[in-house]
């Protein structure tokens, strides 16, 4: 059995192969219930992105009440593409669809210091310590901070162990 | 890590090279049953064959170098070079049949037959000597290119030490549990999501010093009990990753190389097996896979993928990481159309 669709499950849509990375830095962090995460193939475009999101929230996310979706897209700019893609989304479903990305890209937001999966380790940590300093800091990021703390609430309980 | 290339590109080779280490652990010291002439780069003995291991185990850097030679006239290989560091200091060093050893105020100097491997009887006083402990990392590395078909779970004695198709699996489990009973509940976690129906894992004996796995389900009130050799290919693979699990949870840092680990698995269960082998070895010890499957790749990042590569099979194959190369953005596209590796 893989994931079990009849439980809480997240699936997610990487834009492209940097943004898997960092979702791939996320992964190594998770603690418990870490089948119930299924990365999807990289949607190669932000706006084949946005189609199979849609395409999974008229479906999958419609036929599982425990379904839950999240695009990992880039900006290029944009800060209210994550907004204009959920604008598209039903309100059947739409509180369980989060966007999130990098303002502008994720190449800009690698250092040395600081590879793509280091990057997911640390919001993953930040989700399970429900801290959103990093978000915050982060000026590429910032935009993202609503949707953070409404997808942190579900990662948080799902993948984490609380103490 | 993950290596990818074109097929003949050398991954399996690195697994080839790690197994000749692993059997110089596992005591194996005459240099014929190591390596044999045609191994040499185009089958062409005038060059030495140099082998060098660096790694990390308990704080302490070990660098391990192994020189080899097919003199003119030898039908056998013999060394020419080996010496073995911890933290920067020279433990023992050898040229051809002279060995030098550094001692507390004084370098002791004998003679070992060239054409063995000194590390195997290299004479340690305490078991936690720091010798002793790269032997056993060295023995108890897993490199894995598993054939189900010959893994029947049916076990004569223990082992810690398992092989490359994973046939003594049954052994394996055997020597973890008997020395770690902790670890059958590492097997249980890994196993029960998979297959939500276990009920439990038995080592029944089936003669005097014989034991087989034998496999029990549970459902609705019904069980059944199953020969692990009557499991499918892709559910011996799922007791084999949670065994490997266990084995470096309970007597790691060990390394561990998997050449496709995809194989025998269903789509959907690729990623949940390789991001737990991942996820595992993150935090103690370390895990090399070599793939071909794009769900597999998809599974390590550009920071932690070398792509090897090589012209000719009369040219040295080439390794680079994935970061910075011209395919690395469009990665199973560049790869599926064979764009050659810039």
């Amino acid at each position: 059995m893989s994931t079990n669709v009849y439980k809480p499950h997240l699936l997610v849509i990487p834009e492209d192969k940097a943004n898997q990375d960092i979702v791939n830095g996320f992964l190594l962090r998770l603690e418990v219930n870490e089948r119930q995460l299924q990365v999807l193939d990289p949607a190669n475009g932000w706006s084949r992105g946005k189609e199979k999101l849609l395409e999974l929230s008229n479906g999958h996310l419609v036929r599982y009440k425990n379904a839950h979706a999240l695009l990992v897209v880039d900006h290029d700019g944009n800060r209210n593409r994550g907004c204009d893609i959920k604008a598209l989304i039903s309100d059947e479903v739409k509180d369980r669809v989060f966007v999130i990305g990098v303002l502008s890209e994720p190449e800009e937001l690698k250092s040395a210091s600081q590879k793509y999966e280091q990057i997911g380790g640390l919001i993953a940590e930040g989700c399970k310590a429900d801290n959103t300093d990093f978000w915050q800091q982060e000026s590429l990021l910032v935009h993202n901070l609503d949707e953070v703390r409404r997808l942190s609430k579900v990662v948080r309980d799902l993948f984490f162990q609380l103490q | 890590m993950l290596l990818i290339g074109r097929n003949g590109s050398g991954k399996s080779s690195i697994a080839s090279v790690l197994e000749v280490f692993q059997k110089v652990g596992r005591g194996v010291n005459r240099v014929a049953e190591l390596i044999s002439p045609k191994d040499f780069s185009w089958k062409k003995p005038g060059t030495p064959m140099k082998m060098v291991l660096e790694c990390i185990i308990d704080q302490r850097c070990y660098e391990y170098t192994l020189s080899l030679e097919l003199p003119e006239g030898f039908k056998e290989l013999r060394v020419c070079e080996e010496k073995l560091r911890i933290d920067d200091s020279a433990r023992y060093s050898r040229e051809v049949a002279q060995v030098s050893m550094a001692k507390i105020n004084q370098d002791v100097q004998f003679i070992v037959d060239w054409h063995l491997v000194a590390l195997p009887i290299i004479q340690v006083r305490t078991s936690d000597d720091p010798v002793n402990r790269f032997r056993e990392w060295l023995a108890r590395m897993i490199i894995l290119s598993p054939l189900p078909s010959m893994i029947n779970g049916e076990s004569q004695g223990e082992s810690l030490e398992p092989s490359r198709s994973g046939s003594n699996l049954g052994e394996w489990v055997t020597g973890l549990l008997s020395r770690y009973p902790a670890a059958y509940g590492q097997l249980d976690q890994y196993i029960r999501p998979i297959m939500p129906d276990l009920s439990d894992i038995q080592n029944e004996p089936i003669g005097r010093n014989a034991k087989t796995l034998v496999i029990r389900f549970k459902a609705e009130g019904a069980s059944l009990a199953i020969d692990f050799n009557d499991l499918s290919d892709g559910e011996k693979c799922f007791f084999l990753i949670a065994t490997v699990l266990a084995a470096n949870k309970y007597y790691g840092p060990l390394l561990c190389f998997w050449d496709e680990p995809d194989n025998y698995l269903h789509l959907s269960e690729v990623q949940h097996n390789v991001m737990a082998l991942r996820r595992a070895f993150s935090k103690h010890g370390q895990f090399i896979a070599a793939a071909h499957n794009e769900h597999v790749i998809h599974c390590f990042s550009s920071e932690n993928t070398f792509v090897l590569d090589r012209s000719s099979h009369l040219l040295p194959t080439v390794i680079r990481p994935l970061e910075g190369l011209s395919i690395a953005k469009n990665l199973i596209e560049s790869i599926a159309l064979g764009e050659p590796v810039e």
